[in-house]
């Protein structure tokens, strides 16, 4: 018994919705439902707190765009897309820990598994607070519609990434 | 001898939860210091526990570990269950023993491949074994996914359990979720027998030390819940006499306190288990254990990873014969059981994937009152620096990088939660 193959594009959120701005991925997720009109081509998927398993969301993918709460230093709200291996994506707490993996030990896993997809374009969003709370904060809310429009540009234009900004138009 | 004076300092061992120390001191061939430092900050779940309405405790004491944060939330509810006279359906008890193995599982094979095995075949760690061998990554990555999602579709999610509460459920799978489940399970045996084979292949160091083994016994299943205290040197207590056996003790260089029962250290986790519990253990598990070559009583700390992948074939077989119970009878709705009263004490009992855990609660009109968790790490971390103080003379003859190797080894056979039990690992040679 095989399973089908996936399908080739991934939007794929990641983040705790419990811990205020890192629900942003889930909050974009919701976006792209109301914006509607993806391709049947793309898969749109809520990873939670996935860990390493997020490598298995990757597998058999061409592209894959992951929407997470990434501090920059940047001010609350502003988003860069960024890619694999980027540096800001590091898990401060315990790098390189196993127990509580994040995405950076994650696509480290997928490269040495060589199951990263061609085009990985993560899309990290500066958050105000990530203490326990639901809600986003005003200025992270208020980025969520920019990057919903962003990322149905990536799916469009087949693009692997953006430069930065709040707003893509002003890239 | 090549080492008449020797100093091994490993600040903050790796491929372990949490941060400890070990220290060597070797001085003219004499072992002046062998120390297991346990670094962490206490987090005084206990204390958070007091004045907080019975119905959260399982919900906040859940949030001491994320790796065994259903065998907290089980043990937990079935502390206030005993206190408040709750008895849940055969239905429920059915449904935690399945969450439970899933947790298990996930816990055992992360453990298994993704720490141990890098050690026995010779690499650094994850990643280099994931470009050697990416079939075995990806073998261990799969068999968790159906752990997490096994436990996710009975509790709401795997870390954190929402679902589970007093006296039941507040959320059922359904049918065509358990069957999917079952269906999966059965699927994963090409992947079970897979992993046996790969721990066949696996060296691992021949050091022996007999010790005490204790875990939760009871004669008509492999227990995980509930049960009675069982130790390998004789004696059989009630769950509610835990303190009998756990003797807290503090040391200077741990903030964990340490326990003791009949010798001066004890152990639990699967290899305890496996020399309690072999009699209980699922048919296809004994024949595992006897092609990896396991058999009780088993002396060799080092084997606990085995006795995990003997524990992964059960916890499999099991649930797939817990999955065809419940969609025999089918799985329904049903209210959580109410507490007949809401003052008492009570204490719930687990074996987690490390070993056995305690929760014991007091409560008063409904509210907790005290609080008291005995977490099994805290319980081993004795038993694994008289493992150490064992194991240091007889490898003199190594250099300081073996040794310094054998000893975060065998602190991560253990599968140590450092994190949990102060509430490891760094070797220092000096």
């Amino acid at each position: 018994m095989s399973p089908a193959l996936p399908a080739p594009t991934l939007i794929l959120a990641l983040g705790n919705p419990d811990r205020g701005d890192d629900g942003v991925g889930q909050a974009v997720l919701h976006e792209l439902a109301q914006r509607g009109g993806l391709p049947d081509d793309v898969e749109v998927l809520d990873g939670g707190l996935a860990g390493l398993e997020t490598c298995l969301f990757l597998q058999d993918r061409r592209r894959a765009l992951i929407v997470d709460a990434a501090d920059m230093g940047l001010a609350p709200g502003e988003w860069r897309a960024l890619e694999v291996g980027d540096p800001r994506l590091a898990n401060e707490r315990r790098p390189g820990g196993l127990h509580d993996a994040g995405l950076q030990e994650a696509l480290q896993l997928a490269a040495a598994l060589d199951t990263l997809p061609e085009c990985v374009t993560i899309f990290g969003v500066q958050p105000q607070s990530i203490e326990w709370g639901l809600g986003l904060s005003r200025p992270v809310a208020q980025a969520v519609p920019g990057v919903g429009a962003a990322i149905q540009e990536w799916i469009l234009q087949d693009k692997d990434g953006y430069g930065d900004g709040e707003d893509p138009d002003h890239r | 001898m090549a080492n008449p004076s020797l100093r091994v300092d490993v600040h903050h061992i790796t491929r372990v939860e949490g941060h400890g120390n070990i220290v060597v001191d070797v001085q003219n061939g004499q072992l002046k210091q062998c120390d297991l430092e346990i670094v962490e900050t206490p987090r005084f779940f206990e204390a958070m526990l007091k004045g907080r309405p019975y119905a959260e405790a399982s919900h906040i004491s859940s949030r001491i570990c994320g790796i065994c944060a259903v065998g907290h939330a089980t043990a937990s509810l079935r502390a206030t269950e005993k206190a408040l006279g709750v008895e849940p359906s055969e239905q429920t008890v059915l449904l935690r023993k399945l969450n439970f193995h899933g947790e298990i599982l996930d816990s055992h094979i992360l453990h298994a491949y993704m720490l141990v095995a890098p050690d026995a075949l010779g690499v650094g760690s994850v990643i280099p074994l994931a470009k050697t061998a990416p079939d075995v990554v990806l073998r261990a990555l799969r068999m968790k996914k159906l752990a997490g999602d096994l436990c996710a579709a009975i509790c709401g999610r795997h870390t954190h359990p929402i679902a589970m509460t007093v006296g039941g459920f507040s959320h059922y799978p359904t049918t065509a979720v358990l069957q999917a489940l079952r269906d999966r399970l059965v699927a994963v045996r090409a992947d079970v027998d897979a992993t046996i084979e790969l721990f066949q292949k696996l060296k691992l160091p021949a050091f022996e030390r007999d010790t005490e083994y204790i875990a939760l016994h009871k004669d008509d299943e492999y227990c995980f819940i509930d049960g009675r205290i069982v130790s390998t040197d004789g004696g059989d207590w009630p769950i509610e006499k835990y303190r009998e056996v756990t003797n807290e003790f503090l040391v200077p260089h741990s903030t964990a306190k340490r326990t003791k029962n009949q010798r001066p250290s004890y152990m639990v986790g699967a290899l305890a288990r496996f020399n309690v519990n072999y009699a209980q253990l699922h048919p296809k598990a004994k024949e595992a254990a006897r092609a990896l070559n396991l058999s009780p009583k088993c002396v060799n700390p080092y084997l606990n990873t085995v006795a995990q992948v003997v524990e992964i074939v059960h916890c499999v077989e099991d649930s797939i014969e817990l999955a065809d119970r419940l969609l025999k009878t089918g799985v329904t709705w049903r209210s959580p059981v109410q507490p007949p009263r809401l003052t008492g004490e009570g204490v719930g009992a687990c074996e987690v994937p490390r070993g056995t855990l305690f929760h014991n609660y007091v409560i008063q009109d409904g509210w907790i009152s005290g609080a008291n968790c005995i977490i099994p790490t805290g319980q081993n971390l004795q038993n694994i620096e008289l493992d150490m103080r064992a194991l240091v003379p007889t490898i003199l003859d190594k250099n300081q990088q073996e040794i310094t190797l054998a000893l975060e080894m065998l602190v991560r056979a253990y599968d140590p939660c450092i994190s949990c039990s102060t509430h490891m690992l760094n070797v220092r040679f000096e």
